[in-house]
């Protein structure tokens, strides 16, 4: 035994127990010597074992023979895990309906909006500027053959390839009862007005003294020619021999309604009479009862 | 009742085979000394650190050569080295809730609770006359029921040293008691 193992102050105390009588009294096997110390060591050993320790979550997986606790740092992350699935998939769907929002408005990059509008949602980015159509219809109330009904498809890019002309009679176009609802005043272009007789800014101006109700919503834009394709002089011009500019200006005017009748009635010796002849427009109603105007002619 | 050498070897065999069962037999066999060892050394959580203990011993279980005896010992050297480990770790926190004398729950049997807390008391108050290295020998032959020499394997020390601090422990109990008892010797 060397001094490092034992203190300095218990190597001088005497001891008072022999190793022998100290084992025994350790292992209980000799509980005579002192009894109240054995009751002290039966006591601690009692004491400090009789509680066995509960096995936590990590051992009893690791034995695999004890339930192990559900840990709830699991319980959280699966919480946590359908949360994170359930914004993942609300975001899509956000995406979705924003993306087709943009599509149906062609607000997209060309790129996306030609990927869109091959599932079926909105229109190609190249034909993105010929949404508007402009239709300019005649429906005289008498048809022959030979009528023509044009619908014009305005491209800001390329106006003069956008043209189509359907020869058989019928008309693609629905008739609205106001005739100038169906006309857009914007992008009237000579060539493919089959018979719109707008001249001239002045000209309509003109008319529009007299008529002013019907002419402000009926006249092509100030700055756009409009070159009459039909002959003003050809039957069915009401008589007119088509001299008068100012007639045949207001022309473009797709349809009248029963105002435009009495307008006729009214204009039969102003210069706006001509505005219904030549069968370039006429309404159902407006045409046959048109009178000495004769707009009911046709073409 | 898995207690014979015979069955602790079997259990140390499976465990080192890494079979549930090896671990489930000894830490039954094993569980309740160990966690008395480290309440009587006063640790801040003795069950979550005998568990602690029992982790890393089958951790490392494939590693153990030796029988039924020589794993007790081994056993209790990791359990030692836990307890030392958590003392140092009490000694860097800076607010510490002193466990030793915080009583257990009560159980079902009130009687049995009582009489064990008292005795725990009791335990407590003469352990504490005791310096350290008498406390550490004394619980290791008592508690954890190692012989002389599983204890200085233990401790790192030698036989005769132990022997010396058991005999010299068990002397101070004894003034310990006399003094409680009002009887000087």
């Amino acid at each position: 035994m060397s001094e490092d193992d034992v203190h300095g102050y218990e190597m001088n105390e005497p001891p008072d127990f022999d190793d022998t009588a100290a084992e025994s009294l350790l292992s209980g096997a000799n509980r005579g010597a002192d009894p109240e110390l054995s009751d002290v060591l039966g006591d601690m050993r009692v004491a400090y074992t009789s509680h066995p320790p509960a096995v936590g979550p990590a051992l009893a997986a690791l034995i695999g023979s004890t339930e192990p606790a559900p840990a709830p740092r699991r319980r959280r992350f699966e919480r946590m895990h359908s949360s994170i699935i359930a914004k993942i998939a609300s975001a899509a769907a956000t995406a979705i309906f924003a993306t087709g929002g943009l599509a149906a408005a062609h607000a997209l990059p060309a790129p996306m909006q030609d990927a869109v509008s091959k599932l079926g949602v909105g229109q190609p980015a190249h034909e993105a500027g010929t949404t508007e159509v402009q239709s300019t219809t005649t429906e005289p109330s008498t048809r022959e053959a030979g009528d023509t009904t044009s619908t014009t498809v305005a491209s800001p890019d390329n106006p003069n390839d956008t043209s189509t002309t359907v020869a058989d009679g019928t008309t693609p176009t629905t008739m609205p009862e106001h005739g100038h609802d169906g006309v857009s005043s914007d992008h009237h272009d000579g060539d493919h007005h089959d018979q719109s007789g707008c001249e001239s800014d002045g000209q309509q101006d003109q008319s529009g003294q007299d008529q002013p109700d019907v002419t402000t919503s009926t006249v092509a834009p100030p700055a756009t020619p409009c070159i009459p394709t039909t002959d003003p002089t050809t039957p069915g011009n009401n008589g007119h021999d088509g001299t008068d500019g100012s007639g045949d200006a207001n022309a473009t005017v797709t349809s009248l309604p029963t105002t435009g009748q009495d307008h006729r009635d009214q204009g039969s010796s102003s210069d706006s009479s001509g505005s219904h002849d030549g069968g370039s427009t006429s309404s159902p109603s407006g045409g046959p009862s048109g009178g000495g105007s004769g707009s009911g002619g046709g073409n | 009742m898995v207690d014979t050498d015979t069955d602790v070897e079997h259990a140390i065999a499976l465990a080192k085979s890494g079979d549930g069962r090896g671990f489930d037999t000894l830490f039954r066999v094993f569980g309740a000394a160990v966690a008395g060892y480290l309440r009587a050394r006063s640790v801040s959580d003795p069950d979550g650190l005998a568990n602690e203990v029992f982790l890393r011993a089958f951790r490392v279980v494939h590693t153990f050569r030796g029988d039924s005896a020589r794993f007790r010992a081994w056993l209790f050297t990791i359990a030692h080295n836990t307890a030392i480990d958590d003392a140092r770790r009490r000694r860097r926190r800076v607010a510490e809730v002193p466990l030793d004398g915080a009583p257990e729950p009560l159980g079902g049997h009130v009687e049995t609770e009582v009489m064990t807390r008292l005795a725990h008391e009791r335990v407590h108050a003469l352990l504490s006359s005791l310096t350290p290295e008498q406390r550490e020998v004394l619980v290791l032959r008592v508690v954890a029921d190692l012989s002389v020499e599983q204890t200085a394997e233990v401790l790192g020390k030698g036989n005769e040293a132990v022997k010396a601090l058991q005999r010299r422990g068990l002397a101070t109990l004894r003034r310990a008691l006399s003094v409680q008892q009002g009887v000087p010797r």
